[in-house]
């Protein structure tokens, strides 16, 4: 253990799961009612321009807990067998520097199907969950054994309710998200002469959206605003009908929502198989209702923390590994796509007294930059390895707030495994701020937007004979950036 | 009639009193039950305990952890066994606190594993069988020390799902797991209507290979010591850094069958046969005469007396083979300078039922089946302490974890497992001990609540059983459910888990594994193994 390990601060590492970056209210979505991170916002640094290194679990979650690229944890896919062992997680670091590490909820570093194999993570609660669906290895779904111990309900028969990709779900009281609280708060009260770290990963919003009936009650549909869509994109997205996404073909957002009601197993399975219809506002609500819930049980947890004196000396971290289509372009869930709904995420940090508060950075950055920020914040050592580039001097205020990095990159490499898609898909984004540049690798198709004159990403200017000088020029930066983030490797000691 | 056999406590009259071999076995030849037990009584009780821990000397630093399978607390000579030939661990034992009482956490390999690593139950962890054995995801000692800075090394048996840095070693060295990732997913289907298979295998392991051969086990063994020797001269004084040596031999398992130089013919006449070894069947306890048909036990008669004297011989002589292992291991320690501030631990998976009750293996309650040998030697152990409180394989993980100074909260240790160094300090307390069976042979759950000298066993959904293990310590009278200590001890029971509910997790657990490996009939189409081969050998099949 570290000297002065007892000096260090706490850290809560809030990852909600597939969360967009436009679900906050404070940061610009008068629509969505989340008073609880309103608040947070108040109290540190709100990254408005966040993103993750991949549109899909593992990969991104690898990433941001390795602090490194995919390209170099090698970590590209859900479902992959083990989590490499020469890989180091920065939870481990923390665990070695005498910090007692927590996790409650998903892990997400190998396949999760039953349950996932461990690895060093230096967690020493582990009270895993991956989906609250009872599939799971019941032994080792902590969330299960809560329902069944603490609640006296069975988890089968409860979630035997839910019944489609959008349904009432379970009560609050009974949530995974609650329950995600409920362990927090259990760890943080038990004696310790350290800091603690606490890695909280609830499911939602993931779908199905399922969020409690009195949230779902809350947002009335028809007025939310409905997905980004024009009827062109129904012909244009057609091209990409063989890229791995979990919506193969793109649908009128604004059509009916199915009516039939799915078995149990039926329903599970929604989790990451799109329905062929849906009405994008009533999909919305449903989504927007359980970030509701995250909100409530966010701040439930900080007024837990605040009135055990544990929040003063701790580091604050709240952000999302990836995105949700949500209807955006007739699509639903993800795949091997980059529109901003999939890879920009929400990225809030706070720890009053040390960092800014009640400020929003407008800086690119990356959810690789996460680990060394929590390392140099803590006066940890950044191990040379270590990819992404620390924050804390944006958020300190030593240097510019609005400024981290020329551009932000995010790849899929074979990140899905799906039935429908007859070859891998590699596609790879390059993003600097303006020009957003995807390479769909392998094959003739590719993207580019100008989100400075097209937010919404409708013109696609890839083929676009005007641009090609330009794209050209994007190509080899794209090209520069992705060999960036492969690492060099094993460090010198001699000239051959 | 066979001769009666020593009560528990006579046992323990061998070294306590140091009696000399012959002297002994004038004593027992007496047969004076009576006075024996006597002798026990004012014996154990003032059996002076040291206070524990010399403050005034730096605790030490450093544990070898010797572990083997299938080893009963009769077949040790410093339990009490005449014909037993371990004098390394009766040495170990002399030089250290032997725990007369000591139980498995669950009596098969897996299980019983599980909850030596994580200090927790079955009922706690749902490592509940040889399909769903321990696979990292609680936390154990072994991840706790590694942790904490320690070199913590396995050499050997450990039957958790595979090789992972989550099980808490630093490395594996010899691992064998369960097969294939797989397991004895045979015995899963006791949780399905159609009911676990009868391994008609398990009779024949014992009766008809117990003897002068080989087995494909011993020479895993002497592959074990050699690595434990090598790693200690490598590693035992390395750079200061604390050590853990987890070496774990898969003897005393069967086969037993043994090589020329340790079976002595002469023990097939001198072995005491167990007093029921011809028990009529048809008295037998439901959970039993079930046990007694998965397992494919046989009814034994005159004619079987020469097989059975040829399996209790086989296995003393396999106890003898696996005790000559651990000497040459012992002895490295020695020649490693490191004895002084390296804390060592025996003991063993579960016991052996050897014929008692006319059953071999485990699998259940009785006392030679989930009772195991436990000692605990270093230099801040009592010597010679002998320690007969109730104590269980779970209270290793709070012993270990606070002998190695670290905090020790609930996230690492729950209610039912307690430090030894505080059973040490008190000469033993008075604390009910529990353990759970929920795996092969076993129709439903069993409970075991042991205190003082009674034992309550609750079936679901059958009788309970009640011993009195001071008057019957071969658990020949079941005084019932009616008897006052019975109900004492259910509602102690009760407090710990509710039997039913815990019955219907495990088979519910049970089920879902069915389900992950292709169902109920895809399992039962696939070939029973008889026992788990050691790493790259084929396993034996029926």
């Amino acid at each position: 253990m570290a000297d002065n390990a007892a000096q260090r601060p706490n850290i809560l590492w809030y990852c909600t799961d597939q969360q967009r970056h436009d679900t906050i209210g404070a940061l610009g979505n008068p629509h969505i009612n989340t008073p609880q991170l309103d608040a947070f916002c108040e109290t540190g640094v709100a990254f408005d321009n966040a993103y993750c290194q991949s549109p899909i679990c593992t990969p991104s979650r690898a990433s941001f807990l390795t602090g490194r690229y995919p390209a170099t944890t090698h970590v590209h896919r859900n479902g992959n067998a083990y989590f490499p062992a020469g890989e180091r997680l920065v939870t481990k670091i923390f665990s070695d520097a005498g910090y007692d590490c927590g996790l409650v909820g998903k892990l997400h570093l190998s396949s999760a199907k039953g349950y996932e194999k461990r690895t060093d993570d230096g967690y020493r609660l582990f009270q895993w969950s991956h989906h609250p669906h009872p599939d799971l290895d019941p032994a080792h779904h902590a969330y299960h054994q809560w329902l069944e111990k603490e609640k006296g309900v069975d988890a089968a028969d409860l979630y035997s309710t839910v019944t489609g990709f959008y349904a009432e779900g379970v009560p609050a009281e009974l949530h995974q998200t609650t329950w995600v609280t409920e362990a927090a708060i259990r760890f943080v009260e038990q004696k310790r002469s350290g800091p603690w770290l606490l890695s909280l990963n609830p499911f939602d919003p993931h779908p199905p959206f399922d969020p409690p009936p009195d949230y779902l009650a809350r947002y009335a549909p028809g007025d939310l605003p409905p997905p980004l869509f024009r009827p062109s994109d129904l012909e244009r997205q057609k091209a990409f009908r063989g890229i791995a996404q979990q919506t193969i073909d793109a649908m009128d957002p604004m059509g009916e929502m199915p009516t039939e009601k799915l078995s149990a197993e039926e329903a599970r399975k929604t989790a990451y198989s799109p329905p062929k219809q849906f009405n994008g506002q009533v999909v919305k609500a449903a989504y927007y209702a359980m970030i509701e819930l995250i909100d409530h049980e966010f701040g439930r947890l900080l007024r837990a923390l605040d009135a055990m004196g544990e929040l003063e000396n701790t580091i604050v971290v709240f952000h999302s590994d990836h995105g949700e289509m949500l209807g955006d372009h007739g699509l639903l869930y993800k795949g091997c796509r980059f529109f901003e709904g999939l890879v920009h995420v929400p990225l809030i940090v706070s720890w009053p007294g040390h960092i800014q508060e009640n400020v929003r950075s407008r800086a690119l950055v990356e959810l690789v930059d996460i680990a060394p920020t929590l390392l140099e914040a803590t006066g940890l050592d950044v191990p040379g390895d270590m990819q992404g580039r620390s924050l804390w001097p944006l958020m300190t205020g030593t240097s510019d707030l609005n400024t981290h990095k020329p551009h932000v990159v995010s790849e899929f490499n074979d990140a899905l495994g799906s039935a429908a898609i007859s070859a891998p898909s590699h596609g790879t984004m390059y993003f600097d701020g303006r020009m957003k540049h995807i390479v769909y690798h392998g094959t003739d198709l590719g993207e580019l937007y100008d989100l400075k004159v097209d937010p919404g990403e409708f013109e696609n200017l890839f083929d676009e004979p005007a641009v090609q000088e330009q794209r050209l020029e994007l190509m080899r930066r794209h090209f520069d950036a992705l060999m960036a983030t492969s690492s060099p490797g094993i460090e010198r000691t001699s000239i051959y | 009639m066979s001769p009666p056999r020593l009560c528990q406590d006579t046992r323990d009259v061998r070294t306590e009193v140091g009696f000399a071999d012959a002297e002994f076995d004038a004593f027992i030849e007496v047969g004076a039950r009576a006075a024996a037990t006597e002798v026990c009584a004012a014996r154990s009780k003032p059996v002076a305990v040291r206070e524990f821990a010399d403050m005034s000397k730096p605790a030490p630093k450093n544990l070898l952890f010797l572990l083997s399978d299938n080893h009963a607390r009769g077949y040790l000579g410093c339990y009490g066994n005449p014909l037993a030939r371990t004098p390394n661990l009766d040495r170990l034992a002399a030089r250290g606190a032997r725990f007369t009482n000591a139980y498995s956490a669950s009596p098969l390999c897996c299980p019983a594993r599980a909850a030596l690593a994580t200090g927790r139950f079955p009922h706690q962890t749902g490592y509940w069988d040889n399909a769903i054995p321990f696979d990292g995801h609680v936390m154990s000692w072994m991840r706790r020390l590694r942790d904490a800075g320690h070199t913590v090394s396995s050499i050997g048996k450990l039957h958790f799902r595979e090789t992972s840095v989550a099980n808490g070693f630093s490395a594996e060295l010899l691992p064998m797991h369960i097969l294939e990732g797989k397991g004895g997913v045979h015995m899963l289907l006791r949780a399905v209507d159609r009911g676990e298979p009868v391994n008609a295998g398990q009779w024949h392991l014992y009766m008809d290979r117990s003897g002068v051969g080989t087995a494909p086990y011993q020479a895993f063994d002497s592959e074990i010591t050699t690595a434990a020797i090598a790693w200690l001269e490598a590693h035992a004084n390395n750079d200061g850094k604390p050590w853990v040596l987890f070496v774990s031999y898969p003897s005393a398992h069967p086969p037993f069958s043994v090589p020329a130089e340790f079976y002595r013919e002469s023990d097939e006449a001198a072995v005491i046969l167990p007093d029921d070894w011809q028990t009529p069947h048809a008295e037998d306890h439901a959970a039993i005469a079930h046990l007694r048909r998965i397992m494919n036990s046989q009814p034994m008669s005159a004619a079987d007396e020469p097989a059975l004297r040829r399996v209790l011989a086989g296995y003393l002589a396999l106890t003898e083979h696996l005790d000559t292992e651990i000497g040459q291991v012992l002895a490295a320690l020695e020649d490693s300078g490191r004895a002084a501030d390296t804390r060592v631990v025996y003991t063993s998976d579960h016991g052996e039922l050897a014929g008692a009750h006319g059953l071999f293996g485990k699998s259940c309650m009785f006392e030679e089946s989930i009772g195991v040998p436990l000692i605990l030697a270093g230099p801040d152990v009592p010597e010679g302490a002998v320690i007969d409180a109730p104590v269980s394989h779970v209270d290793l993980c709070p012993t270990i974890l606070e002998g190695a100074g670290l905090d020790v909260d609930e996230n690492d240790v729950e209610d039912l497992a307690v430090s030894l160094w505080a059973e040490l300090k008190t000469s033993g307390t008075q604390r009910a001990v529990f353990a759970e069976y929920h795996a092969a042979g076993s129709k439903s759950g069993s409970f075991m609540l042991r205190q003082g000298h009674w034992k309550l066993l609750y079936h679901v959904g059958m009788q309970p059983q009640l011993f009195d293990l001071e008057s019957d310590p071969h658990e020949l009278c079941d005084l019932g459910p009616n008897h006052p200590k019975a109900k004492e001890l259910d509602r102690k029971l009760r407090a710990i888990c509710d039997p039913e509910a815990v019955d219907a997790r495990a088979k519910s657990d049970q089920r879902h594994w069915i389900e992950h490996w292709g169902g109920a009939d895809r399992i039962t189409s696939e070939a029973l193994m008889i026992y788990t081969p050691p790493p790259g050998q084929p396993a034996e099949v029926e």
